[in-house]
């Protein structure tokens, strides 16, 4: 993706996620729906969205992309395997949640980035920003 | 009692619901004793009663499986437990009650030279552990009266915790519906009206599902509390069907699908004339592919209708959430003589037939 830093030509600004491509597993299609406009208006592509766990492992080994944003509460689903699968992929993982915590996640799982609902967009753009910046996903063990 | 309102945090909220924010009406306190030796039994028993004879009352049962059975049978506030039972051991025996009641505070009695599995035993869940011939009454009593305060708070800050949970995904949720409502309007009294029917119409179902304690909703009251804000024209709508409950999880998809659907009727639909008439029925239908739960939407007597040049949110509302959260199908007919709506959803357990 562009470097942010360059991306500020004068009268002409690039969005700030422009170039990467995002999926969002929510169970919630209104938030889901939403959540797209949001990425969408920051430049995003957006690479689709996923309602359940077997329709997230789907998506996951069918479309592209850079970042996946996976609530952790899909409808009282585990959402382990998914989380694991995106690790498997090399992907980077964006948890959302309304809990305050994490610890519904194995311990293995929880060293990922979280937003809380309902999600700031500054914060998303942010935690997208630097998620992506990283050298490399974290190695699968 | 829970002083939300003056506190600040939950943490000194859950403070409050100490000893003393309890009613004392829930004495005395019913102590499942398990212990094989009968002098030990009858020793806890007497140091209990001199302390207080109206506090606690004790039954006493020697082996494990008496007690898992009593235990089943409910009404214990505390169990006080030996590990070593003619039918169980160790851990085993601590963890076997806390399977059977998890909601009931284990205390463990133990020999002195035997303490590190009580301790174990207290890491495995158990509330607390005494040691036999280096407890005395009142620190009995301390103890088993904490452990029964303990487990209490334990229950109210998973409560709260969840609490938290539903605000913030209820926040999201209106913060969602606000920018799909606003997407799709043309002016902000257009808004205005769109959005507040929709938060009404989700108000309606939440304050319900609430009522039945989260139990799911009979499908004929869901109608009307989808279509409840289309009152002045209600006795425009019918609504019969096979006896069904929604589960809770997806009473908020097909409530608000059916809101979309009246929303639309009562702007552009039969329900902008007073001979219009909507048909709601329902059904279970079990096929070569399974079962599903069929909802037909039949408008009759109102306006030629159109098929729309574009759709608004409510049909995408109505289309895209159907399928996304239920696996089900949505087919909406712009007939001339008047819009047909057919909801197919899969059943899986999560509607279940009434009986």
């Amino acid at each position: 993706m562009n470097d942010p830093e360059d991306s500020m030509i004068a009268g002409n600004e690039t969005p700030a996620l422009a170039g990467v491509s995002v999926i969002v597993v929510e169970d919630n299609f209104v938030v889901a729906q939403s959540l797209k406009w949001l990425l969408e208006s920051f430049g995003c592509t957006f690479a689709g969205m996923a309602g359940t766990v077997d329709a997230a492992l789907g998506l996951i080994d069918s479309v592209d992309f850079d970042v996946a944003i996976l609530d952790i509460a899909l409808d009282k689903e585990d959402v382990a395997p998914v989380a694991t699968r995106i690790r498997e992929v090399g992907r980077r993982l964006i948890y959302v949640t309304g809990y305050g915590d994490n610890e519904m996640l194995p311990e293995h799982l929880r060293d990922y980035p979280r937003l809380s609902k309902p999600v700031d967009p500054d914060r998303l753009v942010e935690t997208i920003l630097e998620t992506v910046s990283e050298a490399a996903p974290p190695a699968p063990s | 009692m829970i002083r939300v309102g003056r506190t600040n945090d939950s943490a000194s909220t859950v403070a409050h619901i100490g000893p003393h924010g309890r009613a004392d009406s829930s004495f005395p306190l019913n102590v499942l004793l398990v212990e094989d030796n009968p002098a030990d039994a009858h020793l806890i028993r007497e140091l209990l009663r001199a302390v207080s004879a109206s506090m606690f009352v004790i039954e006493w049962v020697d082996r494990l499986d008496l007690a898992l059975s009593r235990l089943a049978e409910g009404n214990v506030d505390v169990v006080l437990t030996d590990l070593s039972l003619p039918d169980s051991h160790g851990l085993e025996t601590a963890l076997a009650l806390q399977e059977r009641a998890p909601k009931v505070p284990v205390v463990v009695l133990t020999a002195v030279d035997d303490d590190n599995v009580a301790v174990e035993a207290v890491h495995l869940g158990a509330q607390d552990y005494v040691i036999k011939g280096q407890t005395d009454g009142a620190l009995l009593t301390r103890t088993l009266r904490y452990a029964v305060e303990r487990k209490r708070a334990e229950g109210l800050e998973f409560l709260l915790r969840e609490l938290d949970h539903r605000v913030k995904n209820t926040l999201a949720t209106v913060q969602s519906m606000a920018d799909l409502t606003l997407n799709s309007s043309s002016s902000l009294p257009d808004f205005a009206v769109a959005f507040r029917g929709r938060l009404g119409a989700l108000t309606r179902l939440y304050e319900e599902l609430s009522r039945t304690k989260s139990a799911g909703l009979d499908l004929d009251r869901l109608v009307e509390l989808a279509v409840g804000a289309h009152e002045a024209t209600s006795g425009q709508i019918s609504a019969s069907g096979d006896a069904v409950k929604i589960s809770s999880n997806w009473v908020r998809s097909i409530g608000m699908a059916l809101h979309e659907l009246a929303t639309n009727a009562t702007r552009h639909g039969a329900l902008t004339k007073a001979a219009g008439r909507v048909a709601v029925t329902w059904s279970v239908e079990t096929t070569d592919t399974g079962r599903f739960l069929r909802i037909h939407w039949v408008e009759s007597g109102g306006p030629a209708v159109a098929t729309p040049l574009v759709r608004g949110s409510g049909t995408t509302l109505i289309e895209e959430a159907i399928a996304y959260e239920t696996g089900g199908t949505v087919r909406m007919r712009f007939d001339p003589a008047g819009v047909t709506c057919e909801i197919s959803i899969p059943v899986t357990g999560q509607v279940a037939s009434a009986t």
